[in-house]
């Protein structure tokens, strides 16, 4: 039996574990089908407005601790700020270092996803005893548990390996000013070799079982279509290894400063976070402080939009901007795209690698007095995240990161907009509350939500 | 020990570029309040944090010891945290007798399917054992990070993590946020983070720093939780197994400073020294263990000790 509490036809789902950080949903069932949706973001620390008056050269490191996760992702961001901010471009091997750290993360990311946070949601995983609505019988359902087991045994090594470039597996610091820095020596491209060998091995066990929930779980495909807007920086960010993966279509690549700025836009209606901007530029703002009297607020995510309209981002995204596959849009193709893309990318490491060898590791240094703006974009396995720095002589004025959750599952803006998320779930057709609740979490762990990245 | 610490302080310490100049800028942490620590709850409050459940619990598999095993029941809750100690502890070899009551990581049920598993230990009075990831937050009473919800009423993080330490065995503090605030607590710290020994009354703290905790802390811990084994500990709460050796005793790069050859570059060989690594000051056991941050050609931060980030800033 359920324990789902009701408050008239009212679903209230807090704590979620699995969705890296604290997180509520609150929906209601009207006829069987869900009216209405609410996404509340209720982790936040202020990681960006912790970063104000520091200098320049010690950010990465500290903002790169916004998230666990993402940590690669966000240190990458950093410094590529920092490189746009001092006009400085990244030698080809460093860059190309960079970038497949921010790659194996992603694929690392990708999988983490699938097998700790989705599977749990479909079968019984370990002693939990708890799955409602598992369709797999005991042979497959014994199958999966395997290659999760196989997963979960690997990642000690896997991040081992990492840790030799990075220094530690998360918050290590692989990337400074002007890219990855490590000196490549041979026991490094042999712990390379070892993470892409086991990685694509993991991956191959991932599309089957992919395949095999997607078969199984086909009303899925019907489920969590969202807003079918769609929004991508490009994957991989730096222009000259754009050959190795496409760039998106449609609403990017956006590089310069002005355009982020002047189409960016960021809203704070429903968020208990009051942010104040200048009277010439959105971005980056000025100063954010927590209001929790707020009026109709009801998160500490503000909501990011393209032109004040809401877009979702993540793997899916991509793949419905690149337009390679025929892949439709629900919580089924957003796993799918979820195993596409850690196969595609997977395909490109080897090449990535030789790049890294492919010339010297040139020297690179911030200059200490700097002042301007800066912007930096780097994929995550959520979307993609941009940080955005304002610098007076070396020392950090404003700061801001702006994340994937800030799109996918942000609140609802001043035109009262709902972000996908709150859209997927919204027409979900369910007989009862407790279908509702399975139906509601399938479809939000579908989005990779990751709260942390929120600040 | 510290005949080494002085010499190093005197002769490169403050030869180098590490003067914190800049620190003025950052206002001062905010000072403790009375109402940072939440009093033991009377029957009533108890009853609105663990009401009664309007519908019975689903699931009962918490409570079932595994077979031939006696089962350390443990709920991790997250406060201020990013997530960096659950990916460290997914880095470890996997254990047998955890029975996972709460974790942020493991967790199948949701809503108050999941909040029960907490509640229901709780008022069996069954033992267990609270991990605490994160620092915790208390502006807006706490409320800044709401932990659960419960008829209707927000559980903060801070409330839930002190009332479950009253009844613990043990509470472990996980990373450096954990412990001593760390970057959760850094200015100007706008929902007022405050580490666990200054949040919550226990029977016995354990603190376990790191940002994150390295892999090879976070198995030692569970393997000592695992067979049940005592975790020795000092008056700070700090394990034994940290030697309180600083990075720079047992940095690989140890002989290049003896010789004064000094990088001038993050990635070069030498030693990171002049370039502002805190690896001279930085009581942690990194150095004994591989990979780490030196071994990689960066810079130590100092994400182990107390005064990280505001007062352990590097000029790079």
């Amino acid at each position: 039996m359920s324990s789902i509490k009701i408050e008239g036809e009212k679903i209230i789902l807090n704590p979620i574990p699995r969705a890296h950080g604290h997180m509520e949903v609150t929906a209601e069932l009207t006829g069987g089908i869900i009216s209405t949706a609410r996404i509340s973001g209720l982790h936040y620390r202020g990681i960006a407005e912790k970063m104000k008056g520091r200098p320049l050269s010690t950010v990465p490191q500290l903002v790169s601790r916004c998230c666990g996760n993402c940590s690669i992702s966000h240190l990458s961001a950093a410094t590529k700020a920092q490189e746009h901010l001092c006009r400085f471009t990244a030698s080809l091997p460093r860059a190309a270092l960079r970038e497949l750290l921010v790659m194996i993360s992603v694929i690392m990311g990708h999988l983490q996803h699938f097998y700790l946070d989705i599977l749990p949601d479909y079968i019984a995983v370990e002693n939990t005893e708890y799955c409602p609505d598992s369709r797999f019988d005991e042979r497959i359902k014994r199958k999966l548990l395997e290659h999760r087991e196989q997963f979960i045994a690997s990642i000690s090594e896997t991040w081992w390996n990492i840790g030799l470039i990075t220094g530690k597996r998360t918050h290590g610091q692989g990337i400074y000013f002007g890219g990855g820095f490590t000196e490549i020596t041979p026991n490094k491209i042999f712990a390379i070799n070892k993470i892409i060998n086991t990685l694509q091995e993991t991956v191959k066990l991932m599309i089957s079982d992919t395949y095999l929930l997607s078969e199984r779980y086909d009303d899925y495909f019907l489920i969590g279509e969202g807003n079918t807007n769609f929004i991508d920086f490009g994957f991989p960010q730096d222009k000259q290894i754009s050959n190795l993966y496409c760039t998106a279509r449609g609403k990017s690549p956006i590089r310069s400063f002005d355009a982020i700025s002047s189409n960016i836009t960021i809203d704070d209606t429903r968020s208990w976070l009051c942010i104040s901007t200048s009277n010439t530029t959105h971005l980056p703002t000025e100063e954010m402080h927590l209001d929790f009297t707020k009026p109709n607020a009801y998160s500490s995510l503000f909501s990011a939009g393209y032109n004040s309209m809401p877009y979702e981002m993540g793997a899916l995204a991509r793949q419905q901007l690149i337009g390679t596959v025929q892949i439709g849009v629900s919580a089924m193709d957003r796993i799918i795209a979820t195993a596409y893309e850690a196969n595609l990318l997977c395909s490109k490491l080897n090449e990535l690698t030789q790049l890294i060898t492919s010339g010297k590791m040139n020297t690179a240094s911030l200059n200490r007095d700097i002042s301007g703006v800066g912007i930096g974009i780097s994929p995550t396995c959520a979307g993609s995240v941009i940080h955005i720095v304002k610098a007076q002589k070396g020392l950090v004025r404003n700061y801001n990161i702006i994340s994937p959750c800030h799109w996918n599952l942000a609140p609802k803006d001043k035109y009262n907009n709902p972000s996908p998320l709150e859209t997927a779930l919204v027409g979900i057709e369910a007989p009862d509350i407790q279908t509702a609740q399975i139906q509601i979490i399938r479809t939000v762990r579908s989005f990779a939500p990751c709260i942390y990245c929120g600040g | 020990f510290y005949c080494e610490r002085r010499i190093v302080m005197e002769n490169g310490w403050n030869r180098g570029s590490q003067k914190s100049e800049y620190i003025a800028d950052i206002p001062p942490q905010r000072k403790l309040k009375p109402q940072d620590f939440i009093p033991p709850l009377n029957t009533e409050q108890e009853n609105e944090l663990f009401g009664e459940f309007l519908y019975k619990q689903s699931s009962n598999a918490f409570t079932k010891p595994m077979p031939n095993a006696k089962p350390i029941n443990i709920i991790w809750i997250e406060g201020a945290g990013c997530g960096g100690e659950w990916q460290s502890f997914l880095a470890t070899e996997s254990f047998k007798n955890i029975n996972w009551i709460y974790c942020d990581g493991i967790t199948a049920q949701q809503g108050d399917d999941a909040y029960g598993k907490i509640v229901s230990i709780v008022k069996a009075k069954q033992k267990y054992i609270l991990i605490v990831s994160g620092a915790i937050p208390t502006a807006n009473n706490g409320n800044s990070i709401i932990a659960a919800r419960h008829h209707g009423r927000t559980v903060s993080a801070h409330e839930l993590i002190a009332r479950l330490a009253l009844d613990a065995q043990k509470v472990i503090a996980l990373g450096t946020c954990a412990c001593y605030g760390g970057i959760a607590a850094a200015a100007p710290n706008l929902n007022e983070c405050i580490p666990v020994s200054k949040a919550v009354k226990c029977k016995e703290l354990i603190n376990i720093y790191g940002c994150p905790v390295e892999a090879w802390a976070m198995q030692m811990l569970f393997t000592a939780l695992d067979n049940n084994l005592p975790i020795e500990t000092d008056k700070l709460g700090l394990p034994l197994f940290y030697n309180k050796k600083t990075l720079h005793q047992s940095c690989g790069k140890r002989g290049f400073f003896e010789k004064h050859k000094f990088a001038k570059e993050a990635g070069q060989s030498e030693c990171m020294f002049e370039l502002g690594c805190k690896g001279s000051v930085s009581s942690c056991c990194c150095g004994e263990f591989q990979p780490n941050c030196i071994t990689c050609g960066g810079i130590c931060i100092g994400c182990c000790g107390e005064n990280f980030p505001d007062k352990a800033e590097v000029k790079r």
